[in-house]
């Protein structure tokens, strides 16, 4: 079997006494799409964090072969490692244009043109605009954007569907959709809403108090009684965060 | 766009006559304002512009003089001193930017406050490079392409020019690639690294251009004035500098402009209007308080203010149009 | 040990950096301004035929509430700001402090009375004259009465709860809207303290009390702006080395080259554990 593209084994991440992510193993093969779910606290922006490198873990994660455990979170970009944040992190105060041309900037390799990246997004009309005045739906777009423009091959989706209304959230998911055909991409996606994460990816694993407590297909996910139970304790106890 | 390019027009013509209408008391003055002007698009570089905080201008202010004091005194060349005295500052400005590379927001002005003490103990009050701080450095006006800058408007006229091509650098810099990375860390510097910008590589070009503008700044500096002495590279000074910058605003050339004339020329007028100069450092304070609370700066300020006047003209102009969104970036 | 007065003060100076600081999240660059403001109205006061030893206890009490009053006038605004803006702040207010004295005094030197009593004392060989041993026995009463204060009183605790984390301590009930100014009092009167005590051995120059808040700095970096033993050991080192190097360099003013160096590698050690402050600040759980 091929070594998939990202490969994480034992990873954990541990702030003090807290342990966010605990001895967590999963992979991403090349194009795919893969889904993370759980509770709030359960470590899943953490991982994403460790993957993209603003976090140190132990353990070991392997992108394309190489080991990126030590590696700065510039690099990780070069070697095609794009990211997106809960909330979106834009440079205010720049136009659309002028934050994708800094995403080329520091491209890895060719980066694709900013009028590209915006139309596989849908955000043509605001190119000119400044970050700022975007909507909050607008920039979650922007963030791919700025992403698509390095040419990514594995991109991270930190819950783009946050903050959304169901009309966005429906348009959202026709474009991630759109991006592992089009840009020969795999996804890693960490949503709330579940009917996104369900239905957009292939495969998807839970993630409750820092341990993956059960990975499968969509459908297994719904029927497992661990994760009804791992939602079932958010619903009545969760913490806001 | 347009806008700012007519009021650069306006600025630079404004700063063209003004020693046609001021008398020769002033013209020194002015002179000396514009090695300010200079001296607070250091700040404009590194604050305005990466988001980074220097408390260091009149260190770089002392250095770019004593190194073209002693350049020129080595070699006869005054073109030789201020490009040798440019390249020292850019220099230290980069070593002092590596610590940028690990420190962020005040623990780097920590340091960089640290830096312009050390400096004004180690170099400027200790003799530094042979000369004696008793005298202070000093720099003959120079003859350049047989002109003579020797006299108070004449060497206003150097120093403009000086100041012009400084910023025309600056702003050409603005639109290239380190430029538009430095905004990004600025606005955001985690989403700058997350898409690949080699963060500290940045900071340290940032720290070294905002070095060597201040070392261009000296070199007018000392030159406007002649012989210069320990007071104007003091700690204090670099505080006074850096205020004063942040109380006209730091993310335009407007602002430096103003900033220059703030710290050099608003003491004389308020002494020539029989109130004590030593009120400036109030009001300085008062505007840095002000700066951060609200706008960039008077200019910000004033940007905004001629942004929603405009916005409301338009609107009473041309009813049932639907708003603009130009409004709040006006003090970009 | 000529530098272990010297040393006490830049420790004295470092504890109330980091009160405040643990306590409202402000790094104050006005911390020695402040004291500086004390000497010259400690200076007139006795000019003016107050006695010294009253003098001295008539600043230290009333930069209570006068660094009360800087909260409630002009760093109110800044509660909510990120540290970075507040620490700005202190830097107009370091400005203003030296604006406001040249306003007020003039700029020319003004000499300022020697008012400890003086005599030597003896241990084992070693002359200790007496200012020395007050300034040592002030940081020794400053950090009991500290320690008192953040172990032993409800308010104490209450500032504790406060600089581990803001928000939750005003969740619980921490009344933080009245405590700032109070943070804010005593750290001015810690600052009248130490400046009172230095002032007849640094010079009336209100730049240089002023800028003393560079050595406080780097003491109070030393101790991680978290530890109080810490700190006081920063400090002591810091006075020690500059006396050291103030002889051997026979320019007692390079010395002041010490915290610039002492302040980078300090920094430089310090920062190496963090990668990106902003994101572990919540513990990176979200």
């Amino acid at each position: 079997m091929p070594e998939p593209l990202l490969r994480i084994e034992r990873l954990t991440v541990a702030f003090g006494a807290v342990t966010a992510v605990d001895a967590v193993s999963l992979d991403v093969p090349p194009g795919g799409a893969i889904g993370l779910i759980g509770p709030n606290g359960a470590g899943k922006t953490t991982l994403l964090n460790a993957i993209s490198g603003f976090v140190r873990g132990d353990g070991s994660v392997r992108f394309d072969g190489s080991e990126l455990i030590g590696i700065a979170p510039d690099r990780r970009a070069h070697m095609g490692i794009s990211r997106t944040f809960q909330q979106p992190r834009m440079f205010g105060d720049q136009t659309l244009l002028d934050h994708l041309r800094v995403a080329a900037d520091h491209a890895g390799g060719t980066p694709l043109a900013p009028e590209e990246a915006v139309e596989a997004v849908g955000l043509q009309a605001v190119l000119g605009a400044r970050c700022r005045e975007l909507s909050a739906h607008d920039q979650t777009l922007a963030e791919i954007a700025r992403a698509l423009v390095q040419r990514p091959r594995l991109l991270l989706l930190d819950e783009p569907a946050a903050g959304l209304v169901p009309s966005e959230v429906d348009e959202l998911r026709v474009t991630i959709a759109a991006l592992h055909e089009r840009f020969e991409l795999a996804t890693l996606l960490i949503d709330h809403n579940m009917d996104v994460v369900l239905g957009e990816t292939d495969h998807v694993h839970v993630l409750d108090f820092g341990e993956l407590i059960f990975s499968g297909s969509p459908d297994e996910v719904r029927t497992s009684q661990l994760v009804i139970d791992a939602y079932l304790g958010e619903e009545w106890e969760g913490a806001p965060c | 766009m347009n806008g700012r390019l007519l009021g650069g027009i306006v600025l630079l013509g404004a700063l063209i006559v003004a020693p046609q209408l001021t008398s020769p008391f002033w013209d020194f003055v002015l002179a000396t304002a514009v090695a300010y002007m200079i001296a607070a698009l250091s700040i404009n570089v590194l604050l305005g512009q990466a988001g980074m905080i220097g408390l260091f201008p009149a260190a770089f202010l002392g250095l770019g003089g004593y190194f073209a004091a002693v350049i020129a005194r080595e070699t006869g060349s005054w073109l030789l001193a201020l490009g040798g005295a440019t390249l020292v500052c850019l220099v230290v400005g980069a070593l002092v930017g590596l610590a940028g590379t690990r420190l962020r927001g005040m623990a780097f002005g920590i340091v960089t406050l640290a830096f312009a003490l050390a400096m004004e103990t180690f170099a400027f009050r200790h003799g530094f490079l042979g000369i004696d701080p008793a005298f202070g450095a000093t720099l003959d006006r120079p003859t350049l392409l047989g002109i003579d800058f020797l006299g108070d408007v004449a060497v206003y006229y150097l120093a403009l020019a000086i100041a012009v091509l400084t910023w025309a650098a600056v702003a050409l810099h603005e639109r290239t690639r380190p430029g538009r990375t430095w905004r990004a860390l600025r606005d955001d510097e985690v989403a700058a690294m997350s898409l690949g910008a080699r963060v500290g590589r940045y900071r340290i070009w940032a720290a070294a251009v905002s070095g060597a503008v201040g070392g261009v700044a000296g070199v007018v500096f000392l030159t406007v004035q002649g012989q210069t002495n320990v007071e104007s590279y003091t700690t204090v000074a670099s505080l006074l500098v850096f205020a004063a910058a942040m109380t006209a605003g730091t993310r335009s050339v407007a602002g430096a402009v103003l900033a220059g004339l703030l710290v050099v020329a608003l003491p004389e007028l308020l002494t020539e209007l029989g109130i004590s100069g030593e009120i400036v450092p109030l009001l300085f304070a008062f505007g840095v308080i002000t700066s951060l609370k609200g706008h960039d700066g008077i200019v910000g300020g004033v940007r905004h203010g001629a942004a929603v006047l405009g916005e409301r003209l338009r609107r009473a102009g041309a009813p049932g149009r639907p708003p603009a969104v130009e409004g709040g970036a006006a003090d970009a | 040990m000529a530098g272990l007065g010297l040393g006490a003060v830049y420790g004295l100076l470092g504890l109330g950096i980091m009160t405040l600081y643990r306590a409202t999240g402000v790094l104050n660059f006005a911390f020695a301004a402040i004291g500086m403001l004390a000497v010259y109205c400690f200076t007139s006061l006795v000019d003016a035929g107050v006695p010294a030893g009253l003098a001295f206890l008539a600043v230290v009490v009333g930069a209570f509430p006068a660094g009360a009053l800087l909260e409630l006038v002009v760093m109110r605004r800044f509660r909510d700001e990120d540290q970075t803006t507040k620490a700005v702040a202190t830097i107009a207010l370091l400005v203003g402090a030296i604006g406001l004295v040249r306003l007020i005094w003039g700029s020319e030197l003004r000499s300022i009375p020697q008012w400890l009593p003086e005599w030597n004392v003896e241990i084992s060989g070693a002359v200790l004259p007496s200012d020395r041993i007050v300034v040592l026995a002030a940081v020794a009463v400053v950090l009991v009465a500290l320690w008192f204060l953040f172990t032993r009183t409800r308010a104490g605790v209450a500032l504790r709860a406060m600089a581990d984390d803001r928000s939750t301590a005003a969740l619980v009930g921490i009344p933080i809207g009245r405590l700032t100014p109070l943070v804010w009092g005593l750290s001015a009167a810690m600052a009248a303290l130490a400046l009172v005590l230095v002032a007849p051995s640094r010079g009336p120059d209100a730049a240089t009390l002023s800028l003393l808040v560079i050595p406080g700095l780097a003491a109070a970096v030393i101790g991680d702006l978290r530890s109080p033993a810490g700190i006081v050991a920063g400090g002591l080192v810091l006075g020690v080395i500059e006396a050291e190097t103030g002889l051997w360099a026979k320019a007692a003013e390079n010395a002041l080259t010490v915290p610039f160096i002492v302040l980078l590698a300090v920094l430089l050690w310090r920062q190496r554990r963090v990668l990106i402050p902003a994101l572990e600040e919540n513990g990176g759980r979200a």
